[in-house]
């Protein structure tokens, strides 16, 4: 029975792809799954901390899937997210080596998966890099790009939160931020695959 | 600005979703031609995603502090009832402990002391040791005798009664817990100065007005008997019975 501040998967996705009531959506996410995917991991060996962080990931993974219109609605979101914080909890064990009957276990329940698992759930380190590329990418430069494709706002918009003479200046400027953050993705050549494997499935 | 700066600003605007229907399409054509550009494009958006992915985390990010900061703050709260409530019961503990207490008290005042102090005053009168000497009883004294109390209420009502009668029937009706019909009774024999049942009177009449809840009206009955050491029944009514009742009172 849905309590009244419950809402549909459509209503939620709805929300996700609307950046003004993203924030209330990924609210949401943690308000209505966190407990139970934290359950699943404080009960597979991980502490409130890995469960925090496990989390993070997976509803990162999801808006962004969702954003991309990549969420295939094959399961609800519920499940979608418990499978795969499940799969990215355990691949985590894994990479820390845990032992060979938790690999076990691990491959086991792999093979029960039945919902709609793309290739970003090994894609951890992928996503620590990407992290990093933004950070070194410097302040200035993060803050143009995300005001731009992550809020996105105008350069009429744009102009007022920065210091900018005029639209063109910050036009230019935006180009030659995004232009350093290409090489700078491209010249982590190890991780390019696993970068586009974890931005575009 | 590189020397490929127009065909930059083409790819930024397609990127960008910043062309008109016409030139996008003019755009997509020259993509499904140009591979080269075609990487370019996949390159620029993949910087593209990037930022976005980055953007989506800082969001969660911020999201999940904000979270952890809740569930510290219940937690701690939760503590704090916890800990509230650990104090809570201590002190509920006590104040139960104490009111029982009170209450013990109060009960003891009210119910069990009047009760004792009755029990413990309270003399059978000895039909036995009567001061008549003869044996010729009345219906009322058999019956009385007999402890058919009832039977000697039943007998009395309305009917003329001698002394005796008089002070058997108030003495059925006190045992039968009839305290307010033996008090007139008792009362009127009390007033007979030279009444042969005076002195049981008085002592029969504490009781009822005692066994009334009446502490007010017995209290100083009891301590005329109290304090007449010839009285009948002067050690029925000790101190202690004196100040209990006075307590009560």
């Amino acid at each position: 029975m849905k309590t009244d501040d419950q809402i549909s998967d459509t209503a939620l996705i709805e929300k996700l792809l609307d950046r003004r009531t993203e924030e209330d959506g990924i609210r949401y996410l943690y308000k209505v799954h966190f407990e139970t995917l934290k359950w699943f991991i404080r009960r597979n060996s991980g502490s409130d901390e890995d469960a925090q962080d496990i989390f993070q990931e997976v509803v990162v993974s999801f808006v962004h899937l969702v954003k991309q219109n990549r969420f295939k609605r094959e399961s609800s979101i519920g499940t979608f997210l418990f499978s795969m914080n499940r799969n990215i909890w355990l691949n985590e064990l894994k990479r820390r080596g845990r032992s060979k009957e938790r690999e076990k276990n691990y491959d086991q329940m792999l093979e029960q998966q039945e919902v709609q698992m793309e290739s970003q759930l090994d894609n951890r380190e992928a996503s620590e890099q990407l992290l990093g590329i933004m950070d070194r990418l410097g302040e200035n430069c993060k803050k143009i790009l995300l005001l731009f494709y992550y809020e996105n706002l105008s350069f009429r918009e744009m102009l007022i939160e920065l210091d900018y003479e005029n639209e063109q200046v910050l036009r230019n400027k935006k180009y030659k931020c995004l232009k350093k953050l290409e090489e700078m993705v491209h010249a982590e050549k190890t991780l390019l695959q696993r970068l586009k494997s974890l931005l575009h499935g | 600005m590189d020397e490929n700066l127009p065909l930059e600003n083409e790819l930024l605007q397609y990127l960008d979703n910043d062309m008109s229907a016409g030139d996008r399409k003019q755009f997509d054509e020259r993509l499904q031609s140009d591979q080269q550009l075609r990487e370019r494009l996949e390159r620029l958006q993949l910087a593209r995603e990037t930022v976005k992915y980055y953007g989506i985390n800082q969001q969660v990010a911020n999201i999940r502090r904000q979270h952890e900061q809740v569930l510290s703050k219940n937690k701690k709260s939760g503590a704090r009832i916890f800990s509230i409530n650990k104090s809570f019961k201590y002190a509920l503990a006590a104040a139960c402990v104490f009111l029982i207490v009170i209450s013990v008290k109060y009960f003891w005042q009210n119910d069990t002391l009047p009760e004792r102090i009755y029990q413990d005053t309270y003399v059978e009168y000895n039909v036995n040791t009567s001061r008549s000497q003869d044996n010729i009883h009345s219906p009322i004294e058999d019956d009385y005798r007999k402890k058919d109390f009832a039977g000697v209420i039943r007998l009395g009502k309305g009917a003329t009664l001698d002394t005796k009668d008089r002070f058997l029937l108030a003495l059925s009706y006190l045992l039968q817990n009839n305290s307010s019909a033996a008090q007139p009774l008792f009362d009127s024999l009390c007033q007979e100065s030279k009444g042969p049942y005076r002195q049981d009177a008085e002592f029969y009449l504490a009781l009822a007005y005692f066994k009334n809840k009446e502490y007010a009206r017995s209290l100083p009955l009891l301590k005329k008997i109290h304090d007449d050491e010839r009285h009948l029944y002067h050690k029925q009514v000790s101190d202690q019975t004196i100040r209990e009742v006075e307590k009560l009172h």
